[in-house]
């Protein structure tokens, strides 16, 4: 039987969807196919790590006193020893070697591309992106910069830092206003469209930036299209990605965000953590449109590297019949397995899809030589050849 | 939408044309506290904002008073370009206007008082009892171990005060605001102020309507039959019925 740790939590914004992702329907499938060991590893919001199976079951985690359960726990440690070790320190030491490890932690501090450079380095397989597309896909101006650079369409906008903006916002306004309205400010590491403000005019913009430069040292401004319509294409695969249903939320505020993404869904949240009351699958884009943004999605996912799976989201101008790429979500909310469903993908075959995946590229990558010999130490003559 | 207040991203929502109506909510509740009554005045540009620590703005960075909150929604307003003719406030909403007012932070035309708290004469002894109960307490179980500690400490407050328990991180907060008499802050309001309240109030029964109408000169009071502490909720036609026609 093979060890899986899924870990989840975090030091992010989204600590609290990560726990939701980890259990509806990693955990629980894992577990109800009866073909591994599952071991939940949580890390609180200050960092610390633990892990107990009790935490297999999401309702230890809506507990009212689950904290103070938590608190009588004991930490884990890592060990990175030919391959990864989880480690209860103490007199009977007791220690479990991980085969996979499963990261379903949404954004800062996992997937980010952190948590994935930790498991690298263990040289234990991993589920999903790699360090780089991570990086890369957390920086929503790093991901325009590089669609713009394989000419692959997304609006048109803005960036700066905090400090840019300080030091002079004449300059970045008179940027903003080749931009047409509406304009979307967005801080360009958070997940979850925490931070993001549509603003119609001057006005708005101002406020937006202040909220946006609230949550993160680096921000977009984006221009909208008026007549449009959002789409999202979630992708699997390594070398040879296939894609799920395009999927149109229909959300009821002007767009996606935090609340509609994950509370509301008139009480159908809760089972598919990312709320699927909201949304039409496959998305009425028509025939040629849905083909067009899932060659763009496999294209945009190959260009980013991404390996495992991922989330492609689109907005797509109704009037010029034109499908934009905003950005590119590397663990989807729950695997956005309610799609995978609907494209014939089972929960079983998603989640152990995904864990064999993981082993493909880690034996792929032991192919890949890492180690040259050379003689530079034994040329270099000590402390005097370096004056 | 969101602003940043005072350092703290503020969510806030507008509703209508007309002269500004603030509404300021209780203690653990939300702007969405006045779904119901928004719907029911027309003619009015409401106003409404979490308050720091509750819905979705963020929690304060230390321990706060009244006054902090009565200033930082006096920050709000500033920032956010409003200049309430009139301020409603629910329980702990009318707490801090109460305390805005007499300080002159906020200069509104007429005041409407919902359940307010902070006059309580059990105030002296309920809270007094609950705060010194904590702090008596906290001794005694310091030498549990820390688990124990922890459950001890839990059912000792849960027989003193639910509020305070699920204030979580707003538990010194809540302390500090709870420990405030506002009684000589209510007797500086110098404005027409009217104030509801449920007759089935359980939580600032009408005795302390009552108070605060002799603290206020000129004040009226309506007390609505069948109705509890969210008076605004359950009676929402009435209420807003009693609040347009002391606006006129």
């Amino acid at each position: 039987m093979k060890t899986v740790a899924v870990m989840f939590g975090g030091r992010s914004a989204e600590h609290d969807v990560s726990i939701i992702t980890a259990h509806i329907p990693i955990i629980d499938t894992l577990l109800a196919s009866a073909q591994y060991d599952v071991w939940p590893v949580y890390i609180t919001k200050d960092g610390a790590w633990y892990c107990d199976k009790q935490m297999n079951d999401l309702s230890f985690f809506q507990e009212a006193d689950w904290q103070q359960k938590l608190a009588r726990m004991q930490k884990v440690r890592l060990n990175f020893d030919k391959g990864l070790t989880i480690e209860w320190p103490g007199f009977f030491d007791r220690h479990i070697k991980v085969d996979v490890a499963f990261p379903a932690m949404h954004g800062t501090y996992g997937e980010d591309g952190s948590l994935m450079g930790v498991l690298r380095m263990a040289g234990v397989p991993f589920v999903g992106c790699d360090i780089f597309a991570s990086a890369v896909a957390m920086d929503k101006v790093l991901t325009k910069q590089l669609l713009e650079a394989e000419k692959i369409p997304t609006p048109p906008y803005v960036w700066f830092t905090r400090g840019m903006w300080k030091a002079d916002p004449e300059t970045l306004r008179r940027e903003i206003k080749k931009l047409e309205y509406p304009l979307f400010v967005k801080p360009v590491h958070l997940g979850s469209s925490i931070g993001i403000s549509k603003a119609k005019d001057e006005k708005e913009l101002e406020n937006a930036i202040e909220v946006a430069l609230h949550y993160d040292d680096k921000i977009l401004v984006e221009q909208g299209i008026t007549e449009m319509i959002e789409v999202t294409l979630p992708i699997m695969g390594n070398d040879d990605p296939r894609t799920a249903h395009v999927e149109r939320p229909l959300n009821k505020t002007e767009f996606f965000d935090f609340n509609d993404k994950y509370l509301s869904g008139g009480g159908k949240k809760g089972q598919d953590g990312a709320n699927s009351g909201y949304s039409q699958i496959p998305a009425d884009i028509g025939e040629k449109m849905t083909e067009h943004v899932k060659e763009i999605g496999v294209k945009v996912y190959q260009t980013l590297g991404c390996t495992g799976i991922s989330r492609v989201d689109f907005i797509i101008d109704t009037k010029h019949d034109k499908a934009y790429v905003i950005e590119v979500n590397t663990l989807p909310g729950s695997l956005y397995h309610h799609n995978w469903k609907k494209a014939g993908v089972s929960n079983m075959d998603l989640v152990s899809g995904l864990v064999r995946l993981a082993e493909e590229r880690h034996a792929a990558l032991k192919d890949t030589t890492y180690a040259f010999k050379s003689d530079i130490l034994t040329k270099v003559g000590g402390a005097k050849d370096q004056k | 939408m969101k602003s940043i207040v005072a350092g703290l991203a503020t969510e806030h929502a507008e509703n209508g044309i007309g002269p500004v109506v603030l509404m300021l909510h209780g203690w653990g509740d939300s702007l969405h506290s006045f779904d119901a009554l928004v719907q029911k005045l027309p003619g009015f540009r409401i106003v409404r904002l979490d308050m720091p620590g509750f819905g979705n703005t963020e929690l304060p960075k230390d321990t706060w008073t009244v006054e902090q909150y009565a200033k930082f929604v006096a920050e709000f307003c500033k920032k956010t370009g409003v200049q309430p003719e009139y301020v409603i406030g629910h329980s702990f909403g009318g707490r801090v206007i109460i305390k805005a007012v007499s300080q002159r932070f906020l200069e509104p035309k007429k005041i409407v008082f919902i359940a307010s708290a902070g006059v309580a004469d059990r105030q002296n002894v309920h809270n007094m009892a609950f705060t010194a109960g904590a702090k008596i307490g906290k001794a005694l179980l310091k030498p549990f171990p820390k688990s124990l500690y922890l459950r001890l400490r839990k059912e000792l407050y849960r027989v003193t005060g639910g509020d305070y328990i699920s204030a979580g991180a707003l538990q010194e907060t809540f302390l500090a605001v709870i420990k405030e008499d506002l009684s000589s802050d209510a007797a500086h309001i110098d404005r027409p102020a009217l104030l509801v309240w449920g007759e089935d109030d359980i939580v600032t029964p009408v005795e302390e309507g009552k108070k605060i109408h002799r603290l206020i000169k000129g004040s009226e009071l309506k007390v609505l039959s069948g109705a509890g502490h969210f008076v605004h909720q359950q009676k929402a036609d009435e209420v807003a019925k009693l609040i347009q026609e002391f606006f006129i």
